[in-house]
């Protein structure tokens, strides 16, 4: 997967998540067995335009709650309407930050209104998905992206 | 829920800001605080009725000011004021309609906290840097 349309999308979440939440989201080293298997909410956006496919956002358990408890100062014990609709926002803020990037590079993207998929999901690695591990003080999440450039005929 | 860091040392702009903040803060407060829906609808009123008329004013306030900076990218963040105050329109209607119900009201607070911080925390940055003498903003780069 090329790298000049992977970049956008990373750099994309790691600024939302500095401006949003104040938290500095590096790239991990590796994405372990463990991180997988503690993932369980992910949300899934659909590109469509020059590039076509899914960008799917992985979080373990308690971080949508951690996440959403920074923005609004308050305890959030569990994983609610309130925290599930602040999060989709929040997805919807990375995955358009990262269409403005990626059209920079000239890829005009169109998104989907994130949906929610809750679960242990095996990484389809046969489509070519690239999965970015993604480590924060509040937890390791990952970005999986499955892109294609359109065919122009 | 206020931090210092969404400041964009434009006073006016700050002040209606950490309002806005105060509010929804005080809303959610409510909304999580476990109680019954009669004791949440006061308090839930209350907002609505203070974000139709506050936004509106602090739009305006903030619209006027982009409008004596030349800020290039007036239109467009004019825009996103406009989708905001009528999807907020649309909210309260539903909300009304259906009597406040939890089922509504719980997600339409998530995305407005969601919403609220993104727009201070980024968009009303780019206002406090140009203003303040930065003279660049994300679509002109």
């Amino acid at each position: 997967m090329k790298l000049k349309y992977v970049n956008p999308i990373f750099k994309a979440t790691v600024d939302v998540f500095k401006m949003m939440l104040d938290i500095d989201a590096k790239k991990a080293d590796a994405y372990s067995a463990q991180d997988i298997a503690n993932t369980t909410i992910h949300v899934v956006v659909d590109i469509t335009g020059d590039l076509s496919g899914t960008i799917s956002y992985a979080f373990p358990e308690k971080m949508p709650s951690d996440m959403v408890a920074i923005m609004c100062g308050m305890q959030m014990d569990a994983f609610d309407s309130f925290v599930e609709s602040a999060l989709m926002e929040m997805a919807n803020i990375i995955s358009g930050k990262a269409a403005v990037y990626l059209s920079a590079d000239k890829y005009n993207c169109d998104i989907s209104t994130p949906r929610l998929s809750l679960g242990r999901q095996m990484i389809d690695e046969q489509n070519s998905a690239l999965v970015i591990p993604l480590s924060t003080p509040i937890g390791t999440m990952g970005i999986t992206i499955m892109l294609k450039e359109a065919i122009i005929l | 829920m206020w931090k210092d860091m969404y400041r964009i040392n434009v006073p006016i702009i700050d002040q209606q800001h950490q309002e806005l903040f105060h509010r929804v803060s005080r809303f959610i407060s409510a909304l999580r605080s476990g109680g019954h829906n009669a004791d949440k609808t006061g308090i839930v009123e209350d907002t609505l009725m203070f974000m139709a008329e506050y936004v509106v004013s602090h739009f305006h306030a903030e619209e006027t000011w982009m409008r004596e900076i030349n800020y290039p990218d007036y239109i467009a963040h004019e825009a996103i004021h406009r989708s905001f105050v009528q999807e907020m329109q649309e909210f309260t209607e539903r909300l009304r309609a259906c009597g406040y119900d939890d089922a509504i009201l719980q997600p339409f607070a998530g995305r407005l906290l969601a919403w609220l911080i993104y727009h201070v925390a980024s968009e009303d940055q780019k206002i406090g840097a140009y203003s303040n003498g930065g003279r660049t903003c994300e679509n002109e780069a």
